[in-house]
């Protein structure tokens, strides 16, 4: 009894990978012989190997080294990195996308601050204010303090250890700053904080609240964000 | 990194040599997050890669190596993936399935340009049990026989769930 349609297309792959005994290959070759479908579906799948063989490997949007030195005792670098990855917004579905930048234009320490200050505002939310020219201008000298109040005991574990580390590493890296730069490192991390403790405030009013657990998740990772963003700028014009 | 400069860096790092391993991780992340990523999503990929180094890391003493570091790291990350994607937690297995969705609503397939980044996002689409058969014999090249040891399943359901995801993404690609 000759097979169907069906079950010759099911023997393709088997086909493809030298898995069928050799009376199956024989009857499978004389069928596709006969049969203009079945050659094309052959093909389409061979084209879907071949192109599955040339998927690549795939760069994280940051540098997840920071987290793993924290999580097995290592010091979190303080050396200039040959290269340094921002994080940038990828699209679904895209690969992602590390920015890759050279030292030379990684120079402007001020301008590039300024602009982690303007995405961190940004990402907090509405309603919060941004930190100005007039902000650094007028910033208190008690924050020429290097040190980064930890709270990080309070965030959720697989955040906690990291964040102790880059808050470390930060305060290891600032002596020497600029007190303006460490101004808006200050004020911006301020403004994180307020979010985690909004959210931290109506979550113990709803504790059962899924969107307000996720929200407060989400503001721990923002602090994460900028924390690594800031030892990076800051590690390259050390 | 040439063969012997690796096997110098395992030997360092299995003896707490901190530095050795970044290097390690440095030549091996790209690999480790693109298993990741395709097989659980975005969301939750670069905690999975940090997972899987902070375990290699633990368990260096257990490399023996008899197989390249790339091979023993690469099986270690998959039995990683697969035995965490099982315990997620409810809320990230909620955003992995709201990114799926979310990913379906934003991203059609460019039928037209075969690119490498439509395969991504057909493979993405694919049902987990497919995609992960796939990703391990088409893009990884593991045998059915240890994809079946890796995944507790036979090697008949790793054969029928190759073709079922080549018969899939033939379908989306076309």
């Amino acid at each position: 009894m000759s097979a169907t349609h069906e079950e010759w297309i099911l023997q393709l792959s088997g086909y493809i990978d030298g898995g069928l005994s050799g009376d199956d290959r024989s009857a499978l070759e004389a069928h596709l012989a006969e049969c203009g479908e079945c050659r094309q579906t052959l093909a389409d799948f061979r084209s879907v190997v071949a192109r599955a063989g040339e998927l690549g490997d795939m760069l994280p949007a940051r540098d997840l080294w920071p987290g793993i030195a924290g999580a097995i005792g290592a010091p979190v670098s303080t050396r200039g990195a040959k290269v340094i990855a921002l994080p940038t917004v990828s699209g679904a579905g895209q690969a992602p996308a590390g920015i890759f930048l050279s030292r030379p234009q990684l120079a402007a320490a001020a301008g590039i601050l300024m602009l982690i200050s303007a995405v961190a505002t940004w990402t907090v939310g509405p309603g919060l204010a941004a930190v100005d020219a007039t902000d650094v201008a007028t910033a208190p000298a008690q924050e020429s303090e290097t040190r980064f109040a930890s709270e990080a005991a309070e965030a959720p574990p697989s955040l906690a250890e990291e964040l102790r580390s880059l808050e470390s590493a930060l305060g290891d890296l600032g002596n020497g700053l600029d007190p303006n730069t460490l101004h808006i490192i200050h004020r911006n991390l301020s403004v994180i904080d307020r979010a985690i403790e909004d959210s931290r405030r109506a979550l113990a009013l709803d504790p059962g609240s899924d969107f307000l657990e996720e929200h407060l998740v989400r503001a721990w990772e923002r602090k994460r964000d900028y924390l690594q963003s800031a030892v990076r700028v800051v590690e390259w014009n050390g | 990194m040439p063969a012997h400069a690796e096997t110098t860096d395992v030997q360092r790092a299995a003896n707490g040599d901190h530095d050795a391993f970044e290097r390690l991780y440095r030549g091996h992340v790209g690999r480790i997050y693109a298993l990741a990523r395709r097989m659980t999503g975005e969301d939750v990929a670069e905690d999975l890669t940090q997972e899987v180094f902070i375990r290699a890391w633990q368990k260096l003493d257990t490399f023996k190596g008899t197989a390249r570091f790339g091979t023993w790291l690469h099986r270690l990350a998959v039995n990683h993936i697969l035995t965490r994607r099982q315990t997620m937690t409810r809320r990230e297995a909620r955003r992995v399935r709201s990114e799926g969705i979310l990913d379906r609503v934003t991203s059609p397939l460019r039928r037209d340009s075969g690119s490498a980044l439509d395969l991504e996002a057909a493979v993405a689409r694919l049902p987990s049990g497919a995609r992960d058969v796939f990703l391990l014999y088409d893009v990884e090249g593991y045998p059915h026989s240890e994809i079946a040891g890796l995944m507790s399943i036979s090697e008949g359901t790793s054969k029928s769930q190759l073709h079922r995801a080549r018969a899939l993404l033939r379908e989306q690609l076309r």
